[in-house]
């Protein structure tokens, strides 16, 4: 029977787009140009493949385990098996052999994408088997490691057959499945991140625990975040969890069995005012929560993420910007009157900092300017050549070039170094200048040097 | 024909919830995403509203398709002709009925947005004004309406072409995954650039090298390109949808439908 439905499951076209998807996002994981693993051919594409079902490929075989565990019942197998005789324990133990059946189909399909993305890659790099001398090293085939996935993944599956048939509908047991699954994916490990407690939190639920188990982690993928949870915990939760679902399944299987009824006709009956007031108190509910959470979030989340912008996005920028106190427009000013008016009296120009105008002067940075003075055109790097905030820098040309020992100095770089202060508005100030460094020379020869 | 079921299919359910993601995201966009000032409550609805129809042709055009599509889905394109509907007019009906689902889905985007940038204003430093400050520019708008446009004919292009609403959306989206393919092979083999074009999603491909750092995504592609790419795949798509319109067994109106 169970081979059964895990055929009919199979035959489903929501699961072959599923498992196909699944197989494609494997290939492409095996091949991808550019992939950190030299791996390559139908063996290591195998083992890489099969990462997929740690990341991605999780969320796939959750809604498809799902779905097919939610379908006994919702198909109205259930009921039609309890009519025949079928104890309930044995429609439970379906759900789940079926969610563990599709948890290998979803192994099979990520190996062979694999396989397929590693021979992929082997013909693109001429049929080399570790795909180029640079990618050479001999990734690790921990066979004992893929083993292990593949029980997890089977283990995933048949958890979330049996979590399937507790749920009434299908588009119900997909939308858990999505539910569970997402807070836990490595991708999502740039929102989680943000709070330990959250990923702690994670680490006990169902699927951080069979995570922590798979990969021998604290149940979340996130960088940076050490998690000193042990792997027999992980196993102790995710063994706990599955005498809870296996309990509750049993407490659900106990209900009466109920016959599929067909809808009702249109015109007849009709729903009462407390059932209406009831939905009505239910909508609203829902428009609360999807109001509150949608102001928590706009309260929460923007400053958040801009805290993580590049600099050149970033508020203190933009306000130091239009007050035209950015880095490189002092710098801009500085090379302007250095140019226009020389170099006298510059430890006292409003754009120096104060620890430079106190301090001892320095020399290096007053023959920078001066080269800045003598050259024949100056570029002040532009906010998108800027590998920072704080530093600038600027080319200088002379043309003719400027001989210096047995160089033709063309082109010559000076880095200015600035802070700003508390207030974004009271911008930036030059704290040292660097250089003048060779950028483009032509080397004189001996028989033309004095 | 004047009321069309598109509106009230479950699937618009769905297509609301991701509405009202973007726009809640798009209404405090401004802060979230550029780092400049809070928006004002209009600004806010603006910006939510508008980002729901910029996403509109990479987001909603599965949705369209579906709709577009739904009478061969459901069996009904056949009684339909009977009637004496013809397929252009009923997939125009269709359409139409999309597009109205699609400015309700703005609507509500821009319910999302006003609703976070009220809930940004109160906590944040700027305040909440009940202007326009921080709105979308004019010329944003007039691109996020030309977008809603463009995601309808794709969808209602991609219906007629196929006949079947999964096999659209999941067309959609495999060319979508296709053209993003092409784009990282094409860093390897710089011969490839040249070709680029020629992918189905490079006529609204989003990312261009002055919007994102990724090299492997990031294409510059001229806007005679573009609108290459786009007069070309769209004429595919006309033929083939004129071909299957013309070829499907629909039984003439003087026939008894299914007997002999």
């Amino acid at each position: 029977m169970t081979a059964r439905w895990v055929r009919a499951q199979l035959r489903r076209r929501s699961t072959v787009g599923a498992l196909v998807a699944l197989a494609t996002c494997s290939a492409w994981f095996a091949w991808r140009p550019g992939a950190a693993n030299g791996g390559a051919g139908a063996w290591h594409g195998a083992f890489v493949g099969a990462a997929v079902l740690g990341d991605i490929g999780l969320l796939v075989l959750a809604v498809v385990a799902g779905v097919a565990g939610s379908s006994i019942g919702s198909r109205g197998l259930a009921a039609y098996l309890g009519v025949a005789g079928a104890r309930p324990a044995a429609i439970s133990a379906l759900a789940t052999w079926c969610g563990a059946g599709l948890g290998l189909a979803a192994v099979v399909a990520a190996t062979v994408g694999g396989m397929a993305g590693g021979v992929a890659r082997a013909v693109i790099a001429g049929w080399s088997w570790w795909g180029g001398p640079a990618a050479a090293t001999a990734p690790s085939l921990a066979v004992h490691a893929h083993v292990r996935t593949i029980l997890a993944v089977v283990l995933v599956g048949a958890l979330f057959g049996m979590f399937g048939s507790l749920v009434a509908t299908e588009r119900a047991a997909a939308g858990w499945a999505v539910a569970v699954v997402v807070p836990v994916l490595p991708e999502m490990s740039v929102v989680v991140g943000r709070w330990p407690v959250v990923a702690g939190v994670l680490s006990w639920t169902p699927l951080g625990a069979v995570r922590g188990v798979w990969f021998a982690e604290g149940g979340i993928s996130l960088s940076g975040y050490e998690s000193e949870v042990s792997v027999a915990r992980s196993a102790l939760v995710c063994a706990a969890w599955m005498l809870v679902l296996v309990g509750f399944a049993r407490t659900q299987a106990r209900r009466p069995v109920r016959l599929p009824v067909p809808a009702r006709p249109p015109g007849h009956g009709g729903v009462g005012s407390a059932d209406r007031f009831a939905s009505l108190r239910t909508q609203a509910l829902a428009a609360s929560v999807v109001v509150m959470a949608t102001l928590t979030f706009g309260a929460v989340a923007p400053p958040r993420l801009q805290d993580d912008l590049p600099w050149r996005w970033q508020r203190s920028w933009r306000a130091a910007s239009h007050a035209g106190r950015a880095s490189d427009q002092v710098v801009d000013r500085v090379v302007e009157r250095a140019r226009t008016s020389g170099i006298a009296g510059w430890q006292d120009w409003p754009e120096i900092s104060v620890a430079m105008r106190s301090g001892p002067v320095d020399p290096r940075a007053a023959d920078a300017l001066t080269v800045l003075a003598r050259a024949s055109s100056v570029h002040v790097a532009e906010v998108k050549e800027m590998n920072g905030p704080g530093e600038v820098v600027v080319l200088a040309s002379f043309v003719p070039p400027v001989r210096s020992g047995n160089l033709d100095l063309r082109v010559v770089a000076v880095r200015f170094e600035l802070e700003s202060g508390p207030d974004p508005r009271d911008g930036w100030h030059v704290v040292s200048v660097h250089g003048a460094v060779p950028v483009a020379a032509d080397v004189v020869a001996p028989t033309e040097l004095p | 024909m004047r009321r069309a079921p598109s509106v009230s299919d479950p699937m618009w359910h769905l297509a609301a919830g991701v509405a009202w993601v973007v726009g809640a995201l798009g209404g405090v966009a401004t802060v979230a995403l550029l780092g400049d000032v809070g928006p004002g409550l209009l600004g806010a609805a603006m910006g939510g509203g508008v980002a729901c129809a910029l996403v509109a042709p990479v987001v909603m055009v599965p949705f369209v398709a579906v709709a577009c599509a739904v009478d061969d889905r459901t069996g009904a394109a056949a009684h339909w002709h009977v009637a004496g509907v013809r397929s252009r007019r009923r997939m125009g009906q269709r359409a139409a009925g999309a597009a109205r689902s699609l400015a309700g889905l703005c609507l509500l985007g821009a319910a999302a947005g006003l609703l976070a940038g009220l809930g940004l204003g109160a906590t944040g430093p700027d305040g909440v004004v009940a202007g326009l400050r921080a709105a979308p520019p004019w010329p944003v708008v007039g691109v996020a309406a030309a977008a809603v446009g463009l995601s309808l004919v794709i969808g209602l292009l991609l219906a007629a072409a196929v006949g079947d609403a999964s096999l659209a959306a999941a067309l959609w989206v495999g060319a979508g995954l296709a053209t993003g393919a092409w784009s990282t092979v094409a860093v390897f083999v710089p011969a490839l650039r040249l070709t680029f074009f020629a992918m189905p999603w490079a006529s609204i491909w989003p990312f261009t090298p002055s919007l994102v750092d990724a090299p492997y995504l990031a294409q510059a592609i001229s806007p005679a390109a573009r609108a290459a790419s786009a007069v070309g795949w769209s004429a595919v798509l006309v033929a083939v949808a004129r071909r299957r319109l013309r070829r499907d067994p629909y039984p003439t109106p003087h026939e008894p439908v299914g007997g002999r």
